[in-house]
């Protein structure tokens, strides 16, 4: 609580933090208005503490009302992490899932590897599915959640305009969910897939789960996951300029003469492919360059000397336009989640508080309990996508997964454990695993239980004859990244809850139950 | 085919202060949805008279003094003056928010992390306040809480926001 300044010419009846607050929710009368008014007006220091307030209010709101699709009560797979293809099967008993229909990611990919199973977030699932061709390319991935609204395309748009004519700047490759074109003349419309785009155009992502996969003319890629807005404003002889409005650009751009280089401009940076890997992850007021790969050049959007990022190292840009750089932190080995606030971000499961029908087990901070999931063929599943571009933890030689759960009214036979990773060191091709836990480790309902499993009795999935699902494959290796996880059984729901998981980078090397 | 440096550098600067603008604004009319109508008749009037603008000089109060005058504009159309600040007060603010916004312009990439980790009535309650647009006395109605404990308990969040944003903050700094 902030005292009130001496300089105040009347003493208000409420401490200035609260006339702040209850004045930005409307909740102050006339009377104490005028108070705050006054202090404002005789008080510097009261008007920082209201400009203070009043910057995390207004981006407050901006955040929420970004991720207003994610959160919208729409059942029970509102988590937009889920936004690829099929649920792999138990394969012991259930057999293949009903895979969900069709896969709109597929529509118009250019031929690839076999789709990939489930728990992909669009971007991953375009990544794992690049030509092959592009295997020494530049893979860009810039975010720019949040603001940058409406008030930022009205200068870009203007900015476009000044370079005179629309020239091509790629076509449409692939598309879901709600994804439109903006053309100044034509007005906005539906995208199509193989639609040519020209310079100007702004590809806008309307929903959560949209996705546009464009293929730029020296054959390059960029796809634009979820509500994302971006403007190709520049395609010539010079090179090519997208400018990431809102949202995400995932981009894997071919080598290209360096002078014909690929921008991606954002509210603070520009991001120069000079032919390696990295990744950009930008929100309305930094922007973050990993490189992992190779050398990229990183400028701030308001001029200065070019840095040089190298492998290992991350840039971080400001507003103010300083950038900066230091070592990149390794990924650790340990994980864990014990459910303290709730659902936590990129999870999907529903939190339960302990209660007498339900206790949870002593010491426990809260639970989660598994949720239906119509679309990936009807499983009850519990889990978590990460929410940023590193990953949960990096795999070792003897990761361990300790799962603390309990079963409400009864016994599923199995539970299968499904994962994702990262190969590490190698581009950023989704992997997928499963590890099935049988009978003899399931609790009795009401009794907490915690199964350890090790990393590598997870087993790859290889698609046999480009449908049928194939659990064989080789474990996860050391250095792997693990990005996704998730836990649940078949229908019907068993009300499996999870009152904890914890990652140790070693354990028994053998699957343990311990009551 | 070349860009307008003019444009080019309007863009850059407008881009920079929008979010601290947008922040002046809606502490002036409290309606977020207001505050879009007036973002937007504010970033026209840049566009408009941008060639008016001194660039020897800082951009963001000269942005904010643009949206001070359409805020008045809006308020005088809508007969509210009662109910909002007196010029000094609007103007100490201004002046504020564009020292405040420069400082604070880093710490706001902490926010997602921290509302991911609000429980879920806290984060319930902001969606009330923030998405669906609600004062603390409509967020009463729906929740038969009294509305000043509503008030209360936003201001409690924001706090914890707050403190979970500094300390995100002194975590990655250390």
């Amino acid at each position: 609580m902030t005292d009130l300044p001496a300089s105040g010419s009347s003493q208000p009846e409420l401490p200035l933090d609260d006339l702040i607050h209850g004045y930005l929710d409307g909740a102050l009368s006339a009377g104490q208005i005028e108070v705050l008014s006054r202090l404002l007006a005789d008080s510097p220091a009261a008007a920082r503490q209201f400009a203070r307030v009043a910057l995390l209010h207004s981006r407050l709101q901006e955040a929420l009302s970004s991720e207003a699709t994610l959160y919208a009560p729409a059942g029970p797979q509102t988590a937009g992490s889920l936004s690829g293809g099929t649920l792999p099967g138990n394969g012991l008993q259930e057999g293949t899932l009903p895979p969900r229909s069709p896969l709109p990611e597929t529509r118009g990919l250019p031929a690839g590897p076999a789709p990939q199973p489930y728990l992909k977030s669009s971007a991953e699932t375009w990544l794992q599915r690049r030509p092959e061709g592009l295997s020494r390319r530049a893979a860009v991935i810039t975010g720019a959640a949040g603001l940058c609204s409406a008030a930022l395309i009205l200068p870009a748009v203007l900015w476009w305009k000044a370079t005179g004519k629309e020239t091509p700047a790629g076509s449409l490759a692939g598309l879901e969910g709600d994804l439109r074109v903006e053309r100044s003349r034509a007005g906005s419309r539906p995208a199509t897939i193989g639609m040519e785009l020209l310079t100007g155009d702004r590809l806008i992502g309307g929903s959560y789960d949209s996705n546009g996969i464009v293929r730029l003319k020296d054959g390059s890629w960029v796809t634009l996951p979820g509500r994302s807005t971006v403007v190709c404003t520049q395609a010539d002889e010079r090179g090519q300029t997208l400018l990431v409005e809102s949202g995400t650009l995932v981009a894997s751009v071919l080598p290209r003469p360096a002078s014909q280089p690929l921008l991606v401009r954002t509210a603070h940076a520009v991001v120069r492919v000079v032919g390696t890997e990295f990744r950009v992850s930008t929100d309305e007021v930094c922007t973050e360059v990993q490189v992992r790969e190779g050398t990229v050049l990183v400028t701030s959007a308001s001029g200065g000397d070019a840095v040089e990022v190298t492998a290992g190292r991350v840039a971080l840009t400001r507003q103010t336009g300083e950038v900066t750089v230091q070592p990149l932190e390794p990924l650790s080995a340990s994980w864990e989640e014990d459910f303290a606030d709730g659902l936590p971000a990129g999870w999907h499961g529903t939190p339960v508080a302990a209660s007498a029908a339900q206790p949870l087990p002593e010491n426990s901070n809260g639970a989660i309990r598994t949720a239906f999931i119509d679309r990936y063929g009807g499983h009850f599943l519990a889990g978590v996508r990460a929410v940023d571009d590193r990953g949960l933890f990096r795999i070792t030689r003897t990761t361990h997964l300790h799962l603390t759960f309990t079963v409400g009214h009864s016994r599923p036979d199995w539970l299968n454990f499904f994962v994702a990773v990262w190969p590490g060191g190698d581009s950023r091709d989704t992997r997928n695993f499963k590890s099935t836990v049988l009978s003899d480790t399931r609790p009795l309902p009401g009794h907490w239980r915690t199964v350890t499993v090790p990393l590598d009795r997870f087993r790859s999935w290889r698609a046999s004859d480009g449908r049928a699902i194939d659990w064989s494959g080789p474990p996860p290796a050391p250095a792997d990244v693990l990005t996704t996880l998730w836990v649940g059984s078949p229908p019907p729901d068993r009300g499996l809850i999870i009152d904890r998981i914890r990652v140790t980078p070693d354990g028994p090397g053998r699957v343990t139950v311990q009551d | 085919m070349a860009v307008s440096p003019r444009i080019h550098e309007m863009t850059r600067l407008w881009t920079k202060a929008q979010p601290a603008v947008a922040a002046y604004i809606a502490s002036m009319v409290i309606d977020f949805s207001v505050r879009d109508d007036i973002l937007q008749d504010v970033a026209v009037a840049i566009v408009d008279s941008f060639d008016e603008f001194d660039s020897s000089r800082p951009f963001l109060p000269w942005a904010l003094g643009v949206a001070r005058n359409h805020i008045r504009n809006y308020l005088r159309r809508r007969n509210r003056d009662r109910h909002v600040f007196n010029s000094e007060a609007m103007q100490n603010v201004a002046q504020a928010i564009a020292t405040v916004a420069e400082e604070e312009s880093c710490r706001f990439r902490f926010l997602q992390e921290c509302l991911a980790a609000l429980p879920d009535h806290s984060r319930q309650l902001c969606e009330m306040r923030y998405v669906g647009g609600l004062l603390p006395m409509a967020i009463s109605d729906r929740t038969d809480q009294p509305a000043n404990t509503v008030a209360k308990t936003l201001q409690r969040i924001r706090e914890r926001l707050r403190e979970c944003i500094e300390r995100r903050l002194s975590l990655s700094e250390g």
